[in-house]
């Protein structure tokens, strides 16, 4: 290269630099302008707002140019307007952005308000649904509690019979005096019965029911205990009410001493006899007896001779078995059944008074009629140990029932009485002793 | 003689209807500056103003800019500065606009929001409700 073209090469870069160094910067509105115009939103602009958009570049093509004719004022002047209107466009557009937002958001409002009406009448069928299902449990909870309560009261009307029956069958057998005669099973009877009560109180039938029949069962069983006792006894308060109307009925008899022992009813007939002897004088003094004897029938009779103490004692006893036949033949005429009545003699080993004397000897020479009682089975020892009351508790001092033995009180005989027992004249010459022996009446 | 008056007058004519117009032009632009400003008061008290005051202060700077080159009767100027007023107006109503835009868009996304949540929530209760109903029949079916 020569010199003189190294010079020019020189002098051209040096103009091409001072050319450059002449130029002005871009004021920063502009470069701030034209980076926001790079910027992707740029697309969505010029399809909504073309003339905003149009505006604004127009405006920065002016800037461009008065920056490139370098005046300032203009270039800021024009790049605030292409920025202001490149502003305007995105406000609008975000403003229809927003507006769509709110559209969007407006239609899913409707939508959320739709569903939830929707959600809020399938609630209410629900609801009904509900309400219908509670009160057709009630009703069926309340056909339980009816059913539950007919069952209660079917139970506690049988469990009521049941302990109706067994009260009836405790009355039963407290009125057969069972609370003598079977206390342990009345016991028994009314503690199974309290414990019925207390059941059934309790709302427990079945156990009620149950508590009942044991109650019933041991109230049978008392009355069955008591029973042949208490028919005794009321056969026995019978005979005593008997006996003493035949008390009073004699007690108006002069020649009679009626009272009433364990046997039965003695009529002791006094001053029939004289001393030694067996003949019956006067027969109207027997004549209430055998009134009395007729108008009770049922009453079997013993007629017991007695002597005073004078004599020989088998003699005394000859003379009163004869005195005792005087009378059984007397009473036999007057109508008395002959077969009902047993004589005895008892001889001098029962005076009734002192044998020292006239009068207590003439008051024993006498012939006891006895109207017996009938006689009671003792009442049979009870399970729990208790004992009955006897029949002759009450007087451990009265004479022993007259036992039927043959020979000692042979039985009158119907046919025989009328005959043998027909009074017969005593030997006047015998000696003045009760011992004149007699003989028995065959049986 | 008569040619020349007609100039003078033609030329007077002229002077007059250049001066009416300039008049003419300055009257307007102060109108425009007027309404301007009375408009920047009447903005200021809309819904969302309070969110933009700078572009609210340059509004006001700049017709404060454009009355003083009117009272220095710069027109060129004055035209400058209420054109960007102008632009600076449409900014301002459109900044506006989206202010409301987006109360409105938010009212309705709130709405939205909370219509979802009711609607939820009843479809949970009536859900949980059904749950109880089928409990029910179950049972009453039993019990029958």
């Amino acid at each position: 290269m020569t010199r003189p073209g190294a010079l020019h090469l020189i002098a051209a870069l040096c103009a091409v630099v001072a050319l450059g160094c002449t130029r002005t910067a871009k004021p920063v509105e502009l470069v701030a302008y034209e980076h926001r115009a790079r910027a992707q939103y740029k697309s969505t602009l010029e399809v909504r707002q073309p003339d905003l958009l149009k505006q604004s570049r127009a405006a920065h093509q002016q800037a461009v140019a008065a920056w490139r004719r370098k005046d300032v004022d203009a270039v800021i002047h024009y790049t605030r307007l292409a920025d202001i209107h490149w502003r305007t466009a995105e406000a609008l557009s975000h403003t229809k952005d927003l507006k769509d937002a709110s559209v969007a958001w407006r239609r899913q409002a409707a939508q959320h308000a739709q569903s939830r009406a929707l959600a809020e009448e399938r609630l209410a069928a629900v609801e009904r649904d509900i309400r219908r299902l509670e009160r057709l449990s009630t009703l069926r909870n309340e056909l339980v509690k009816v059913k539950r309560t007919a069952r209660q009261e079917k139970q506690a009307a049988a469990a009521r019979q049941r302990i109706d029956a067994a009260m009836k069958q405790l009355r039963t057998a407290e009125s057969l005096d069972a609370e003598r005669h079977a206390a342990g099973a009345l016991n028994k009877a009314r503690q199974s019965l309290q414990n019925a009560f207390d059941a059934f109180n309790a709302g427990r039938y079945a156990d009620a029911g149950t508590a009942a029949d044991l109650a019933r069962s041991d109230a049978a069983d008392a009355a069955e205990e008591a029973r042949p006792v208490h028919d005794a006894e009321a056969e026995q308060r019978a005979v005593d009410a008997e006996l003493r109307k035949m008390l009073e009925e004699i007690a108006s008899a002069p020649w009679a001493d009626a009272r009433i022992e364990q046997r039965g009813l003695v009529v002791s007939l006094r001053e029939l006899f004289a001393p030694n002897k067996a003949r019956l004088g006067r027969t109207t003094r027997v004549e209430p007896v055998a009134a009395l004897a007729k108008g009770h029938p049922k009453f079997p009779m013993v007629i017991e001779g007695h002597t005073d103490n004078r004599g020989v004692s088998d003699v005394n006893a000859r003379l009163s078995t004869a005195r005792a036949e005087a009378i059984a033949g007397v009473l036999a005429e007057m109508g008395v059944a002959a077969d009902r009545m047993q004589v005895a003699g008892r001889g001098d080993a029962e005076p009734v008074a002192d044998n020292s004397h006239v009068r207590g000897r003439g008051l024993n020479r006498r012939v006891d009629v006895v109207f017996l009682r009938a006689e009671v089975e003792p009442p049979r020892a009870r399970p729990d140990g208790g004992v009955a009351p006897s029949q002759g508790a009450s007087d451990s001092r009265a004479v022993p029932p007259v036992k039927r033995d043959a020979k000692a009180i042979p039985k009158v005989k119907a046919g025989r009485v009328s005959q043998g027992m027909a009074p017969r004249e005593v030997d006047p010459a015998a000696p003045t002793t009760e011992a004149e022996p007699v003989a028995p009446v065959e049986p | 003689m008569m040619r020349r008056g007609l100039r003078v007058l033609g030329v007077a004519l002229l002077a007059v209807c250049a001066g009416a117009a300039m008049s003419g032009i300055a009257w307007a632009d102060q109108t425009r500056i007027t309404w301007f400003t009375t408009e920047a008061r009447r903005l200021a008290q809309v819904e969302g103003a309070a969110g933009i005051p700078a572009a609210f202060g340059t509004f006001r700077a700049w017709i404060a800019e454009a009355q003083a080159y009117q009272v220095a009767k710069d027109e060129r100027r004055v035209a400058a500065a209420l054109a960007r007023v102008e632009a600076q107006h449409q900014l301002i109503v459109a900044l506006l606009d989206k202010v409301v835009a987006a109360r409105i868009a938010n009212e309705a996304k709130a709405e939205s929001e909370e219509n979802r949540a009711a609607a939820t929530q009843a479809h949970v209760k009536t859900a949980r409700r059904e749950d109880e109903r089928r409990r029910l029949a179950l049972s009453v079916d039993e019990d029958q």
